[in-house]
């Protein structure tokens, strides 16, 4: 089964200089829920923009399905950082008009859902809170019925923390249906380990880190120890930490027999992988870059 | 796709229509009066065989009755040659800075751009639907100018219809496309309304001056032959007659000469589109 997205040596640069994103290589098989993480302008919204299509790429390639973005439109559903909406349509107009700009609308969908969240079909959605704005473009991304791909930029930024279940639930369980994989950036880490099966790290512009969760919480191990243990023991660290005369390492190693004089190690827990792969107060020599 | 181009463009669309039947009222009410008041002359026997006012003042009675008919509609000539190309473009710029700009401000074109219509068609169905209104408008204003100046040139009030060729006929629809299709373009590129209108009205009045004055030029002419070395009355010139010929455009090229000119807005309003799209597709995100 072809990959839901495929990057290969996916790059964009602004201006002369200036990469968003460099030589990004990642496959995510269909039905995956997908964490993208990553600190601010690290690349995220670059990757996602390159993935619906919005964006040409200056290097390399993304497909979806087999297919570049732009062909695939109708299979490809995004929502946009911050949701933003034609402020002077009423929500209604935007219903219409999600239907007349997609063939595989589901109107039932639209209406039963802007019933159910109590938002007015004939308020302008410029008069809406910032959270029924979201959920409006939400619908719009839901009833357009993507088969493929789910881009969802921060969806949950603006949304309270009963809207973000609800919305959740939904959108996986359309997508179960469909089996669209779902990409969507968040910086709510613990919010991400509960319902994604798959995460990408972005910094600086790089993918630092791709794969299944497990996977990788397996072939990390994080370990305490002495001070400035990292720089004899040769491991392959990720990221260190220390604090109060101990440092902290994450490490990359699946086997076990990891372990030295003083050295305690444990599997990650999600925010320590995440985290130790965010992490920029590395200290010098200590940083061993991981590219996917 | 139509549907959404009409819930995004009709109160443009409205208040453009709205100005142009302003206008069209305000021509049928000078050309109602100015031929009431010829056939007033016409009854003193101030209007000669030809239909053209007595100028000299012969008969003497006549005098005063034409020096007060030029006076009274002296003004519709300005008003009207230097009103519609403005009118033009005010209307056609900001109706096209906001087509590309606005979504780029409100980056609601993200949003446009990720639904089922591929982005080009988007462009395209957009810039052809409003720029048909606008054609129709344009085309409206030329009709009603050039109805305007039809007793006015035939009263002798404006020498020939050339006076109005940058206002009516055909000119108005072409440059109300030019001013859009600028105006879309610049939008596209500096990705902001506002700048967008102000360059867009100040580049297409140097368009629309070079253009005209090289159509003027340009295209084939007629010279003045001796011995009296004048021009007809009617003709178009834009050197004073002296003891030497002198190019002029008889009246017959009137017609030639408006195509031709709204040829050229057409080709400029093309090109300015393709580059348009040009920014839309590159630089819009």
């Amino acid at each position: 089964m072809t990959s839901a997205l495929s990057c290969e040596g996916l790059g964009r640069r602004y201006g002369r200089r200036t990469w968003g994103l460099r030589d990004c290589t990642l496959e995510i098989p269909p039905g995956r829920v997908v964490a993208l993480v990553g600190p601010n302008g690290a690349g995220k919204t670059t990757l996602l923009h390159l993935a619906a299509g919005l964006l040409a790429p200056t290097a390399g390639a993304v497909t979806v399905a087999g297919d570049v973005p732009r062909r695939r439109l109708n299979q490809i559903g995004f929502v946009a950082q911050d949701a933003p909406l034609w402020p002077r349509l009423r929500v209604a107009d935007a219903l219409d008009a999600g239907r007349h700009l997609n063939p595989g609308w589901d109107r039932a969908l639209a209406t039963e859902r802007i019933r159910r969240l109590g938002i007015p079909p004939r308020a302008r959605i410029g008069s809406l809170s910032g959270g029924q704005r979201a959920q409006v473009a939400l619908t719009l991304v839901l009833a357009k019925r993507p088969e493929r791909l789910v881009l969802l930029d921060e969806p949950l930024a603006n949304l309270d923390p009963i809207a973000r279940r609800e919305f959740l639930t939904h959108m996986f369980e359309a997508c179960t249906q469909t089996g669209a994989a779902v990409l969507f950036s968040s910086h709510v880490v613990a919010e991400l380990e509960r319902i994604c099966d798959h995460l990408v790290v972005v910094r600086d512009g790089r993918v630092r880190l791709v794969g299944d969760i497990d996977d990788l919480r397996q072939a990390h191990r994080v370990v305490t120890g002495p001070a400035a243990w990292p720089d004899t023991a040769g491991w392959p660290v990720v990221s260190a930490r220390t604090v109060a005369g101990r440092t902290t390492a994450l490490v990359r190693s699946g086997s076990d027999t990891l372990t030295g004089p003083g050295l305690d190690g444990a599997e990650p827990t999600f925010e320590e992988l995440v985290l130790g792969y965010l992490d920029h107060d590395v200290q010098p020599g200590h940083r061993s870059e991981v590219s996917a | 796709m139509t549907w959404f181009i009409w819930r995004q463009h009709r109160w443009q669309t409205l208040w453009t229509l709205l100005l142009v039947a302003l206008l069209y009222g305000g021509t049928v009410w000078v050309i109602a009066r100015a031929s009431l008041a010829l056939d007033h002359l016409d009854a003193r026997g101030c209007v000669s065989q030809a239909g053209s006012l007595y100028w000299d003042g012969s008969p003497a009675r006549c005098g005063s009755l034409v020096e007060g008919f030029v006076k009274q509609y002296g003004f519709t000539i300005p008003v009207f040659e230097l009103g519609v190309p403005l009118l033009m473009a005010i209307v056609g710029s900001f109706i096209g800075a906001p087509l590309v700009a606005r979504e780029i401000e409100q980056r609601t074109q993200l949003v446009a751009w990720t639904q089922s219509v591929p982005r080009r068609r988007w462009y395209v169905a957009k810039v052809a639907a409003v720029g048909a209104v606008l054609a129709v408008a344009g085309l409206a204003a030329g009709y009603a100018v050039y109805q305007l100046q039809r007793p006015l040139s035939d009263g002798g009030v404006t020498a020939s219809r050339w006076m109005w060729f940058y206002s009516g006929g055909l000119t108005p629809a072409g440059e109300a496309l030019l001013a859009f299709a600028l105006a879309v373009a610049v939008g596209a590129w500096l990705r902001r309304t506002l700048p967008a209108v102000g360059a867009a009205l100040v580049g297409f009045l140097v368009l629309l001056l070079v253009t005209g004055r090289a159509v003027q030029i340009l295209t084939p002419v007629k010279y003045t032959t001796g011995p009296r070395w004048s021009a007809p009355d009617d003709a178009w010139r834009w050197q004073a007659d002296g003891d030497h010929a002198i190019p002029y455009h008889p009246a017959g090229q009137f017609w030639p000469l408006q195509l031709t000119f709204l040829a050229v807005l057409l080709l400029l309003a093309a090109g300015l589109l393709t580059l348009g799209w040009y920014a839309t597709r590159t630089r819009a995100v």
